[in-house]
């Protein structure tokens, strides 16, 4: 009897330690939307240095910031509030809220949708809304344009393949969609809209989406092969449908000669900026997939145009030499910004080791009115920015991402403002890479 | 230090010193009277012949448990243990002439010797089980050490995890032979309990007679060996439409030839109900989160072997004519890592439809030497079918216009239909040879040889084919000993590796060429038993070995993953102990332990933002520990319990720009590192009759899968509480798989028919909660569902 008490005290250790374990899991959490955004409104994005799927936000007050202390973000946990939605890094915001266009990042895949983001009760963003985006390919776009609070457009490929839908980015909720088929086929009769199998080959949207003096601008592509967003090397411009925001109406399409694409139809990222003025930027950085890439260019839309100027460029072959590529680009106090490469970038997908080594970017700076001259910013090098977008506008202050993972590397944040001064604004571990920054408000 | 050792030796010392005692007993049995009935000790290999009267007598035993079974021609008692600590009489054994008996039985001698061999063997024993409403997959998931993470019911992908190791370090065997050759038709999601014997899970060191280089462990599925005629028919139905037929019929016409059919089909619909399906309102664009029935995951399956045996002759113990067939369709509800999107069309089939293969074993120089040997041809036939145009499905079943020209997004325009077809040649060679050099000493040499060409479809090319051939030596020597009584075991091992791998590679200049690629290894293992008299077992084994990089991550996928021919095998530093501690039938304990280090491991790094490439990129070190006890405190009443704590950790990466430094000893992410099961059985006999065949078993089990994290995160940042198991993260993050707690419960009730003939029912609910149960990547899989099965044997 003894014997039997004692295997059964055995049998109950063992199933207290099986079902005694209490973790506080953090998803429990409730998601009630922060209201009051006076402090911990500075919301930094990041990546993780060794993996673009680990995405982080973390909450700050910027004012409380050293910026000359290196922060462990996750461990200064009383600076900085982590959060990870498993949304990636996002590139639009208004008010209180960033949108995402990509969630449960898992190698090259991710589920497509338009994910609202706010912070909650406890600084931590979290995903408070969304619209759906069909995922028709392997590689949706991931384009928006956000107008005002109540106006938005984003492309959505698998439920309309040559339109733009309208959305309310507060309500979110769909108002409208503007057909372009028809405007296509006027500008281009004998354009093949599906291939063989049935694949789309004319995308609206998946490039540049943006808005200018009550105009809409979308790209159109005329592709080679659905896959990958393959233009053929015989194709030689750049494709752009005006609408009218008032009408929904398409005006126009337009082309650019000496360049194919502007910035990269898969990443979440803007390679378009105005200028106060109302002057228009496009940043081409060359990508084509396994056909040849184009050279690196910014190119423009004066104020009150709706045509491209064929007066000025930017070529950052010419200016730097062959093979050297501009990937991000802010136009900011009637200045370009670009983040251009220090060497010739491997564009090669058959390269193995080659892919894997690290290329260096650096900043400069343009007078529109000299695009001859560029002036290097004395930040320092940065690693490639795998969403592209470094530079952002907050507090009427350029803001710069400088992605750095080898220790040692200044790796944060840097502010330029309206009198040119600069300044380093935040020093993070290098084991972050920052990708974002927004300021949220009411 | 000193004194340690002294007190080890004196330990030792211990149990060794021995005195003489008999062994004696009685066979009951209902066989003729003229038939010889032969008992024998399995530990030290002694046999006697029962007299007249069925009393057999050993003497001279030194103290110990011993493990007593008799045989006569056909039949096998069951295996009685027994503890010699002073002369014993009044043993009895009864022999039976049923089929299930024997079958049983014999299997049960076999797994029990496997359980205490100088290398950890896990067993799940399937033939114990065959009568019960349970899957292979949910036995596996009772076992220490185990966990199988499925991906969407029945036939779905599965990926196991053994002894800290998953995905391709871990390798699959049928009956000893590198599973290849079979496609996926025998995984552990597909293939029924009745279609084998018993599951031999290999953590670490693996046994010479295992030639395959798996870098953690081997999963042998060893099937059933039936000596006399015999039949078993049994039909499962569950929930999702579940359907489930095993055929198993061997017919001895004599002592010179026999033949058999074993059989299994499948059906289950695996239309279970998920929670948080993304559903576009086409009004307001919202996403909205439903709970909605899968509704195109459909599974279907044959498999069947035909064989004919040759037995008993001059040239040949036994000359076996094989020949295996099996197609399978599964319905793609989704793709591998999420549910963001319903397809309702996509499908992948297999197919091996005539694998033929023989079989020849002997004994010769007086039967110390034994010479096994295995040849197997088989063409598998893989196709992934994506064939609806322009149309998307939502997770509701209904259809959507859409401008792709297939569901999952693939371009399939260099292809002349929309299947995405591989077919695999396979050749396997296996040589087995043991040479017995006395009673207590043999040597065991092992070959294995596999040659696959695989001829895939180029989707980057039109109407192209992409050729791979790969071949993999695998030759083992192992020397087999066994001192003091047969109490103490060794077994020292040398293996040899090699693989040659032939592929195509585009270079621009020159276009397509052929590159061979070579890669080998020599790996050594040591292991050692002890089994003390009074119920110890004491085990510890050391291993080095190597898992060879295979065509798919050398040559890639043509579209997404890049090649890589510069790829090296992998390599782990195995070493393994355990403890066992055994009081008759009424109490068994075991602690086991293992360590790994492991250097150059394969993973796909992403390279862009749409291709990867497979690099020896990983280091990983750390040590688990498994706890299993079964108590019987009362004869009908069995309590068990296991328990595994994993403490893999990342220990650097070969490539400096990986830029992982801050995740140095981050626990393995996605991997469940904590978990457990308990189970109790209650046994009843003659329930409604006299027979003691007239059986009913009641069971309850539960599961405990600890909460693991998707990606890395830093060992600084894990919950606070011991071992991570506690308290609370710094890290806030949804890319978590939460707690996970099953219950199940069944019943089996077993009846003697006339003529020997025996009839079963059983049923057991699984999920009895309804708790959800996640795979590998946050996928929800199936609720509480509910199985019934009728067997009937004779």
């Amino acid at each position: 009897m003894r014997n039997f008490m004692k295997r059964r005290y055995i049998f109950w250790i063992v199933m207290m330690i099986l079902t005694s374990c209490q973790v506080e899991n953090l998803s429990d959490t409730i998601n009630v939307p922060k209201s009051d955004f006076d402090d911990f409104n500075y919301v930094l994005a990041t990546e993780d240095a060794s993996d673009v799927d680990i995405t982080s936000f973390f909450a700050f007050n910027l004012s409380q910031i050293d910026p000359f202390h290196s922060y462990d973000l996750l461990k200064d946990n009383q600076l900085f509030i982590n959060s990870n939605p498993s949304t990636s890094s996002g590139h639009a915001s208004v008010n209180q809220y960033v949108f995402s266009m990509a969630k449960d990042k898992k190698g090259y895949s991710s589920t497509p949708g338009l994910y609202r983001l706010t912070l909650n009760e406890e600084n931590r963003m979290y995903i408070d809304n969304e619209l759906h985006i069909s995922r028709d390919n392997l590689f949706p776009a991931r384009q928006i344009c956000i107008v005002n609070a109540h106006l938005g457009y984003f492309y959505d490929e698998g439920k309309a393949p040559q339109s733009i839908q309208i959305f309310d980015p507060t309500e979110m909720v769909l108002k409208g969609v503007i057909n372009l088929h028809d405007a296509i086929q006027s500008f281009r009769p004998d354009a093949k809209f599906v291939d063989v199998s049935g694949n789309n080959l004319i995308r609206t949207g998946s490039l540049v989406l943006d808005h200018k003096e009550g105009k809409l601008l979308v790209s159109v592509v005329f592709l080679e092969a659905a896959n990958f967003n393959l233009i053929a090397d015989s194709e030689k411009n750049f494709y752009l449908a005006v609408i009218d925001i008032a009408t929904n109406q398409v005006e126009k399409i337009i082309s650019y000669e000496g360049a194919k694409t502007v910035g990269f139809y898969v990443s979440e990222n803007k390679a378009t900026s105005a200028d106060e003025n109302g002057d228009l930027y496009f940043c081409s950085w060359g990508w084509n997939q396994f056909n040849a890439p184009s050279p690196s260019k910014i190119f423009r839309i004066l104020h009150g145009q709706t045509e491209f100027d064929p007066n000025w460029v930017i070529d950052i072959e010419d200016l730097f030499g062959p093979g050297r590529i501009a990937q991000s680009m802010i136009v900011y106090n009637h200045k370009i910004y670009l983040h251009v490469s220090d060497e010739s970038y491997q564009f090669a997908d058959n390269a193995t080791d080659d892919m894997l080594k690290t290329i260096k970017m650096s900043y400069y700076v343009f007078d529109p009115s000299q695009p001859e001259n560029p002036q290097k910013l004395d930040i320092g090098s940065s690693n490639t920015s795998s969403r592209m977008n470094v530079f952002s506008i907050l507090d009427d202050k350029l803001f710069i991402c400088v992605p750095n993972y080898e220790t040692g590397k200044f790796n944060g944040l840097y502010s330029i403002d309206r009198n040119g001064v600069m300044k380093k604004e935040l020093t993070i571990d290098n084991k972050y890479r920052p990708t974002r920054l927004y300021k949220l408000h009411e | 230090m000193r004194n340690f050792l002294f007190s080890i030796c004196l330990f030792f010392m211990y149990l060794h010193a021995h005195a003489q005692y008999a062994l004696c007993g009685h066979v009951s049995t209902n066989l003729p009277t003229d038939q010889s009935i032969e008992v024998s000790i399995i530990e030290n290999h002694q046999s006697v012949p029962t007299n007249k009267e069925g009393n057999f007598c050993f003497l001279g035993l030194s103290p110990g448990v011993y493990n007593v079974m008799a045989t006569s021609e056909d039949f096998v008692s069951p295996i009685v243990k027994v503890l010699v600590n002073e002369d014993v009489a009044g043993v009895v054994l009864e022999i039976a002439s049923t089929q299930l008996d024997t079958v049983s039985i014999k299997g049960e001698g076999k797994k029990e010797l496997k359980s205490m061999h100088s290398i950890k063997t896990e067993i799940v024993d399937l033939t114990a089980s065959s009568l019960s409403a349970v899957s292979v997959e949910q036995l596996m998931n009772r076992s220490a050490g185990i966990r199988i993470r499925n991906t969407g019911g029945l036939g779905a992908d599965a990926d196991v995890l053994v002894g800290g190791f998953n995905g391709k370090s871990i390798k699959f065997l049928v009956d000893g032979i590198p599973i290849d050759y079979l496609g996926s038709s025998m995984s552990l999601t597909k293939f029924p309990v009745e279609a084998a014997d018993y599951i031999e899970i290999y953590k670490g060191v693996m046994p010479t007679e295992i030639g395959v280089d798996a870098l953690g462990g081997a999963i042998n599925i060893v099937t059933k060996k039936p000596t006399r005629s015999s039949s078993n028919y049994s039909y499962e139905a569950g929930s999702f439409n579940t359907h489930r037929l095993t055929i198993n019929s061997f017919v001895r016409k004599s002592q010179k030839w026999s033949f058999g059919v074993n059989a299994f089909a499948n059906y289950s619909a695996n239309n279970f109900k998920v929670d948080n399906l993304p559903l576009a309102d086409e009004t307001t664009g919202r996403t909205q989160y439903i709970t909605a029935r899968l509704f195109h995951n459909k599974y279907r399956q044959y498999s069947a072997e035909a064989f004919f045996n040759i037995e008993n002759r001059k040239w040949a113990d036994m000359l076996k004519f094989k020949l295996n067939s099996y197609a399978l369709k599964r319905d793609v509800q989704n793709d591998f890592v999420s549910r963001s999107r319903a397809f309702g069309g996509v499908y992948s089939t297999e197919h091996g439809y005539l694998i033929p293969s023989v079989e020849y074993k002997k004994a010769f120089l007086d039967k110390r030497l034994s010479v096994s040997q295995f040849l197997v041809y088989s063409q598998v036939v893989f196709q992934l079918v994506d064939s609806v145009k322009n149309v998307r499905y939502d997770w509701l079943g209904n259809k959507h216009q859409a401008v792709s020209g297939s569901e999952m997004g693939i371009d399939l325009t260099n292809l002349s239909r929309p299947v995405i077809e591989t077919v695999l040649h396979n050749l396997t060679y296996r040589g087995l040879f043991t040479y017995r050099i006395n009673e207590n000493q043999k040597l065991i040499f092992n070959v294995v040889d596999n040659y696959f060409n695989r001829v895939a479809d180029d989707l980057n090319r039109y109407l192209s084919k992409t050729h791979v051939r790969y071949n993999r030596v695998i030759a083992g020597l192992g020397y087999q000993y066994y001192f003091w009584d047969n109490r103490l075991e060794g077994l020292t091992q040398v293996k040899y590796l090699a693989s040659q791998t032939k592929g195509s590679l585009a270079n621009a200049i020159t276009g397509e060429v052929e590159v061979p690629v070579q890669n080998s290894g020599w790996s050594f293992a040591q292991s050692l038993k002890y089994r003390s008299y009074n119920g110890w077992l004491v085990r510890a084994s050391v291993e080095n070995t190597y898992r060879l990089p295979d065509q798919m991550e050398i040559f890639g996928d043509n579209v997404f993953i890049l090649p890589n021919i510069k790829l090296k095998p992998e390599k782990s530093l195995n070493v393994n102990f355990g403890i066992r501690y055994e009081h008759l039938d009424l109490f068994k304990i075991e602690l086991s332990t293992y360590y790994r280090n492991t250097k150059d491991l394969i993973r796909l790094k992403d390279v862009s933002q749409f291709q990867s490439l497979y690099l020896n990129l990983d280091k990983v070190k750390g040590y688990g520990i498994e706890i299993e006890a079964v108590v019987k405190p009362i004869k009908q009443l069995s309590l068990s319990g296991n328990l595994t704590y994993n403490e893999f950790r990342y220990h650097g990466s070969n490539m400096s720009l990986d830029n992982n430094n801050h995740f140095l000893n981050a626990r393995v992410s996605n991997m469940p590192f904590y978990f457990g099961n308990a189970m109790a059985t209650y046994q009843s006999k003659r329930l409604f009759t006299k027979d003691k065949r007239d059986f009913l078993q009641l069971y309850w089990s539960y599961s405990y899968v600890h909460q693991f994290y998707l990606d890395f995160i830093e060992k600084q940042f894990e919950p606070d509480g011991f071992l991570g198991l506690f308290g609370k993260s710094k890290v806030y993050t949804d890319r978590v798989i939460p707690i996970q707690q099953i219950h199940s419960a069944g019943f089996i009730w077993k009846m003697k028919l006339k003529k020997s003939r025996i009839i079963s029912v059983s049923s057991e609910c699984s999920n009895l909660f309804n708790k959800p149960v996640y795979n590998t990547f946050k996928m929800q899989s199936a609720g509480r569902s509910f199985t019934a099965k009728i067997s009937y044997s004779f």
